[in-house]
């Protein structure tokens, strides 16, 4: 749906040379515009945080890759078709989930993407606080019109789940897994949390905002003492800062594969990938409720089944589950 | 029954869209027991579809061991099974009490269900009669929920 801006075209043109000076004339050739205009859109790009280096009677060049989530860059590195194409970005609101509502709302396509650098509300489920500090983590909410009925949209939870856990673990080698329904984590810490939200009638859901949290650059010792225990980062686990832009990307890609993939039919896969990444099946968990029992199984539907200390079958729909060990 | 047949049941109530199946295993003697109001057999015959569309109904008062409900209200029901939450967090006030007129597309509450945030619209401007669920409560597909008298 969109041409690429020239601000865009002139990033994706250094980064293609990253580390080598690219000369005015060739650069403002390829993106159809005067040196003049070049001059302005790089100085643009320079006051937005990109370390673009002028070199006197040679040209530009960008020697790194800045973790910047400006548009330019985002959709410089964004591979998708649809996901992610519409892209708003934000340095700071106060959810991210209720941006990208009121943008459904008025009518904004599938794969619209709302991205803020920080949120002084986010949040997650029943109004608790996600930790969403400036400049180091992913905090985005994307638009998705399913032409499913309501009793399906937990496709969506799984596919939101097994989408960033397969980022995780192919892009980045991080051992992610699954805890039912939808929160990422890795060696038995939190990365990311997911919460989706959905506008309905008449049992069809008219849009759902799928909400993510992750927790990519929150360095050791950087998370509140409340979630210290149960918090952590890509990089306290991969031991490197990354960049998040570069991330955000290969999530709208895969998330978009997969979509494509449910929107054929192929609802086993899915499932069978949420099995295979999960952290919860075979666990002790404890429900809300306080009782205890082995997660055995997920429905097709994607409840949760718990069979309790004292052998009774449970089907868990809503809600959510801890797991003791 | 053999144990098979007993699994493909356990099986099937699994797949329906309900929030607790209890399976009780006492001796040789088995028992399938659900959680919720209704009898499995009556939920299994009833089309799903015929449940899952009309969240807004008008009220039948007729039917035995339904409530009586004023005849000009319309009952809001819950599209599927979750925990129903009259408030965005247990800090915030209720998005609606009895007594409020609320306007049509309103949010009334929020069902949960696998971190789901469904809200539930006021698909008419009226005056909330009653609430019928609980706060943080599980309620099931189809469960009353409002009772809205209708204004103009």
């Amino acid at each position: 749906m969109s041409t690429l801006s020239k601000e865009t075209l002139i990033l994706s043109i250094l980064i293609q040379h990253l580390g080598e000076i690219v000369s005015g004339e060739e650069m403002a050739q390829r993106v159809g515009v005067s040196r003049v205009a070049l001059h302005k859109r790089i100085d643009a790009l320079k006051r937005q945080g990109v370390p673009i280096k002028s070199i006197p009677r040679k040209g530009y060049t960008l020697m790194e890759i800045p973790d910047l989530l400006i548009p330019p860059l985002f959709l410089t590195l964004l591979k998708s078709r649809e996901m992610g194409r519409n892209y708003h970005f934000l340095e700071q609101t106060d959810s991210t989930n209720r941006v990208a509502r009121e943008l459904a709302r008025q009518g904004a396509p599938e794969g619209t993407l709302t991205v803020a650098e920080s949120q002084t509300r986010g949040r997650g489920r029943q109004g608790r606080s996600w930790f969403s500090p400036k400049g180091e983590n992913l905090y985005f909410s994307l638009i998705i019109r399913p032409s499913i009925s309501i009793l399906e949209v937990p496709q969506i939870t799984f596919l939101a789940s097994v989408a960033l856990t397969h980022v995780i673990r192919e892009r980045l080698g991080l051992e992610a897994l699954i805890k039912w329904p939808n929160d990422i984590y890795i060696r038995g810490k939190k990365v990311a949390g997911i919460l989706v939200e959905m506008e309905s009638q008449d049992a069809i859901p008219r849009f759902l905002v799928v909400g993510v949290g992750l927790n990519v650059n929150t360095p050791p010792g950087g998370f509140p003492p409340e979630i210290s225990t149960r918090a952590t980062s890509l990089m306290i686990e991969g031991g490197k800062g990354l960049l998040r832009a570069q991330i955000l990307a290969w999530f709208m890609e895969s998330l978009e594969s997969w979509y494509q993939d449910l929107k054929k039919g192929h609802k086993e896969e899915l499932l069978t990938y949420w099995r295979r990444y999960n952290y919860t099946l075979g666990r002790l968990v404890q429900l809300e409720d306080g009782r205890e029992g082995w997660a055995v199984g997920i429905t097709p539907q994607g409840s949760l089944l718990v069979r309790t200390l004292g052998g009774t079958l449970l089907s868990i729909g809503a809600g959510d589950v801890e797991v003791v060990e | 029954m053999d144990i098979k047949d007993l699994l493909e049941l356990v099986k099937e109530l699994a797949d329906l869209p309900v929030g607790e199946l209890e399976l009780e295993i006492d001796g040789v003697k088995l028992k399938l027991k659900k959680a919720g109001v209704q009898p499995v057999a009556e939920r299994v015959e009833t089309p799903a579809q015929s449940v899952a569309t009309p969240s807004l109904q008008p009220v039948s008062p007729t039917q035995d061991g339904t409530p009586q409900f004023p005849p000009d209200a319309v009952v809001i029901r819950s599209p599927i099974v979750g925990t129903f939450y009259r408030a965005p967090s247990p800090e915030s006030p209720p998005y609606v009490d009895i007594g409020d007129v609320v306007e049509k597309g309103q949010t009334l509450c929020i069902i949960e269900a696998m971190k789901i945030m469904n809200e539930i619209e006021s698909e008419v401007r009226g005056e909330i009669l009653d609430i019928l669920a609980e706060n943080a409560e599980p309620v099931e597909y189809g469960q009353p929920l409002f009772l809205v008298r209708p204004l103009s």
